[in-house]
């Protein structure tokens, strides 16, 4: 038996170890050797809970929809905006009443021709019952002129209006009346129907997306691809968007050529990636800015020179160090709330005191806004883990400078219910980026949303209303320059440093380019 | 009949559990950027403006009617959330158990019978090294060996048996060795230590005496009668394996019973997690009850007034 027993272990551990899997690898299908449809296989780390564009304004969603839906307009590569389903538009002489021509001969997902009642259907959804509907709130009627002309009035003026159309958080993608009119609920697939070069084939909840061509895709040849729009088609047969929740099974997955695409790698990755043979590393930039929230609805943050104290007392290099794991690559430092990338956008107004540390200053204004001691809750969390490692030096920064803080480690439904609760001194946040300036100005206007914590400052609200108000792209360029000098002087909170994110891809991927949203549009394999 | 105390209990403490925890799922499923009223509406739309105690019976009729409710993020009935998982995390535990049984057997057998062998010792020092390596760490091992360096397996995801039988063993391969072992190590050490035993034992002398061979004591006499503390081990093994499933499935990305409570959470999916727990401690109980029962089959002496 003793014998036996031996031969018994010795058979298991084979099994197990040698020539098992071996032999299992050669009945499966090898991932490298799949003939037949061109399907790129990417590894997501989201999940979303619905996938109708008009209804939410995660990242992912945002990524999805420009694959699938088209709006009267999105955005340039310069993030200016650019024409997609309007031919043409018109604006009258007071600037509120927008007509718009349609591309005639444009094919929804279900082949039906899109007319401009698609249009007013869409659009009336969007404002009533869409995620950004807010920016949308001037929109007084929309009109059918003729099947391919349809007429937006506004209650006033709006310079911000094209740019609100435009804009891809939560995007207004235009879908078919009979099944957007009156949908005040998310939609489901297949009522998902949309004009992009990819519809939605299937979608299989927290596993898997799959895009599949649009045979009937009606191209935009008026200019070449660029942003989110322009001359863009469908290279591959298939996008499979696979939800794989560890960013080091992501890896090890596009290491084995099980995934073509993984997103949002862990930064140590990178070396690993750059020295690849078969992979490349995918610098995402612009991604987020990372900031520091400030309660001004209670002591001490409520008094502008302990906000200030905060701002001139922090060595954001140090902090972005911290953020990225010591790699430059993935931390950008510069004063603007817009991305360099955002050319119509950015400005550098704050040079002289965005990242100028300067401790006795800090500490001169923290004990001139009478700071009385009491420790600060520094709230963040560690399921977005950059988020964490950006709190982690803040600390002993600003106990250096004299506040006591506390660190407060939740998870992420934690940190947003404290936040909301408004129970928190500072928090770690990020800010994805905004195309279109107004979709972030919550956290700068008087009373506007909870999200501004308290902050009220009348200059700021008078630049944001010049924003807002001003049709001349320079113009609203400038107001949004005014109100960054204003941020810079009363701090509603504090801009950390420009992160980008790691994804690696196969080098077989043809025609990728990178822009704040990954577009798997033109790109073949 | 103690068992529906035990589930009132559980329910409760699944209901209160995971509301103890601070986070609004409105919150989340609308995002920190949602304004006040669109999550008071949300909130209001998921019945989650009323008061605790009234949340509480709602929930209760309903599942004693048999109606687990609608998960917040998923929107499916959770019952089907549950059963559509539910093939994924059982295949996961059986090959685990599996891996543990036929890892942790022979090898607590093989031990025994040589004690203090250098393949006594070495046996049972990897089954320590195996117990206090925490799975998701052998897990990840496991991927940059065999699925990374040598490209033997998939490191990630799951086929179902019925679209491929192949793809289906390839992909349990790994997550059922880095969830098993651990446990086949236990196993081993129990095998070992109750086979000692019964082979100190008169009866496995008596048998010697008889002339009967070698295997057949160890196989026959002695093993039969350390079956039971085996099967405790087993038995409790299957339970651990099953909590453990959670870490797994998340390392490998298997879309099972774990994955789902873990997402659940981290989303503040209440009914969704009340519905996992509530079905999670039924299978602990009626596991228990498993055990019991054969306890009785095995041991003679063991009846059941």
């Amino acid at each position: 038996m003793s014998r036996r027993s031996l031969i018994a272990v010795l058979f298991v551990f084979a099994g197990v170890f040698g020539w098992a899997p071996g032999w299992l690898a050669s009945l499966g299908p090898s991932p490298a050797a799949a003939q037949g449809p061109k399907i790129l296989r990417v590894a997501t780390d989201t999940n979303l809970p619905w996938l109708d564009p008009h209804m939410g304004t995660a990242f992912t969603l945002r990524e999805l929809s420009s694959h699938v839906f088209e709006g009267l307009v999105t955005i340039g590569e310069d993030f200016g905006v650019i024409p997609q389903l309007a031919e043409s538009w018109s604006v009258s002489g007071d600037g509120t009443e927008y007509t718009f021509k349609l591309r005639p001969g444009v094919k929804f997902h279900n082949g039906r021709t899109v007319t401009a009642e698609d249009v007013k259907a869409s659009i009336d959804r969007f404002v009533q019952f869409g995620a950004r509907r807010g920016d949308l709130g001037a929109v007084q009627a929309v009109t059918v002129v003729d099947p391919l002309t349809v007429r937006i009035s506004l209650k006033q003026a709006q310079g911000s209006f094209l740019g609100a159309l435009a804009n891809p958080v939560a995007l207004l993608g235009i879908m078919p009346k009979e099944l957007v009119q009156g949908a005040k609920d998310p939609l489901q697939p297949p009522q998902l129907v949309g004009t992009g070069p990819f519809r939605l084939a299937q979608w299989v909840r927290d596993q898997q997306i799959t895009l599949q061509r649009f045979d009937d895709y009606t191209r935009d040849r008026r200019i070449p691809a660029s942003g989110l729009g322009g001359d863009r088609s469908a290279l591959l047969d298939e996008v499979h968007i696979i939800s794989t929740g560890e960013s080091a099974t992501r890896f090890a997955g596009l290491e084995r050529g099980d995934f073509d695409y993984a997103m949002a790698l862990a930064p140590t990755a990178f070396e690993r990636l750059r020295s690849s043979a078969t992979l490349d590393a995918i610098v995402l930039k612009p991604f987020t800015q990372v900031i520091l929230q400030l309660n001004a609805n209670r002591a001490p943050f409520n008094q502008v020179k302990a906000r200030q104290a905060v701002s001139r007392g922090l060595d954001m290099e140090s902090i972005m160090r911290g953020v990225t794991g010591n790699q430059p690559a993935f931390y950008r430092l510069q004063p603007s709330l817009f991305f360099p990338e955002q050319r119509v956008w950015h400005n550098t107004a704050g040079e002289d005191v965005y990242n100028r540390k300067n401790v006795d200053l800090a500490r001169r204004l923290l004990k001139e806004s009478g700071y009385d001691g009491r420790p600060i809750a520094l709230v963040t969390n560690r399921d977005i883990e950059w988020l964490y490692r950006a709190a982690v030096p803040v600390q002993p920064q600003l106990e250096a400078i004299g506040f006591k803080v506390e660190l407060v480690v939740r998870d992420w439904p934690g940190q947003i219910a404290q936040q909301k609760e408004g129970n928190f001194d500072m928090a770690t946040n990020g800010i994805s980026t905004r195309p279109e300036p107004t979709g972030f100005d919550y956290l700068f206007r008087c009373g506007a949303s909870y999200e501004a914590y308290g902050y009220c400052d009348p200059e700021m609200d008078k630049a944001l209303a010049a924003g807002v108000r001003e049709r001349e792209p320079e113009r609203r360029a400038q107001a949004y320059a005014q109100a960054q000098k204003q941020f810079y002087e009363t701090v509603p909170l504090v801009k950390i440093g420009d992160m980008f994110q790691l994804d690696g891809a196969t080098k077989a991927l043809k025609g990728y380019r990178v822009f704040f949203l990954r577009r798997f549009w033109n790109v073949s394999k | 009949m103690l068992l529906v105390p035990a589930w009132l209990i559980m329910g409760a403490a699944a209901f209160a559990l995971i509301r103890l925890i601070p986070g609004d799922p409105a919150a989340v499923l609308l995002g920190m950027e949602a304004t006040p009223q669109a999550v008071a509406e949300l909130r209001a739309r998921l019945g989650l403006d009323q008061p605790l105690p009234v949340q509480f019976v709602l929930w209760l009729t309903r599942v004693i009617q048999g109606e687990l409710g609608r998960s917040f993020f998923l929107g499916q009935p959770v019952l089907d959330a549950i059963l559509g998982r539910l093939p994924v995390t059982l295949s996961l535990t059986a090959a685990a158990l599996a891996c543990a049984v036929f890892i942790g057997v022979p090898i607590g057998i093989r031990a025994a019978t040589r004690p203090n062998s250098p393949s006594d010792l070495g046996a049972m020092a990897a089954a320590v090294v195996g117990l206090s390596v925490p799975d998701f760490a052998l897990g990840l091992g496991l991927i940059v060996l065999f699925g990374v360096s040598l490209q033997w397996l998939p490191v990630s995801g799951y086929v179902p048996l019925s679209r491929s039988p192949a793809g289906f063993v390839q992909h349990l391969v790994l997550p059922a060795l880095a969830l098993g072992m651990p446990q086949g190590a236990l196993i081993a050490r129990i095998t070992r230590s109750s086979m000692l035993e019964a082979l100190g034992a008169d009866y496995v002398r008596t048998a010697r005496a008889k002339g009967l061979a070698e295997p057949a004591v160890v196989g026959w006499h002695a093993f039969r009668n350390t079956l039971i503390h085996v099967l405790t081990v087993v038995g409790s093994a299957a339970v651990v394996l099953l909590g453990g499933a959670f870490v797994v499935e998340t390392v490998f990305n298997l879309p099972g019973l774990g994955n789902l409570v873990v997402m659940a959470v981290k989303r503040r999916d209440y009914p969704l997690v009340q519905g996992c727990l509530l079905l999670i401690s039924t299978v602990v109980i009626v596991v228990n009850l498993v055990v019991d029962v054969l306890y009785a089959y095995l041991d003679p002496q063991i009846r059941y007034g």
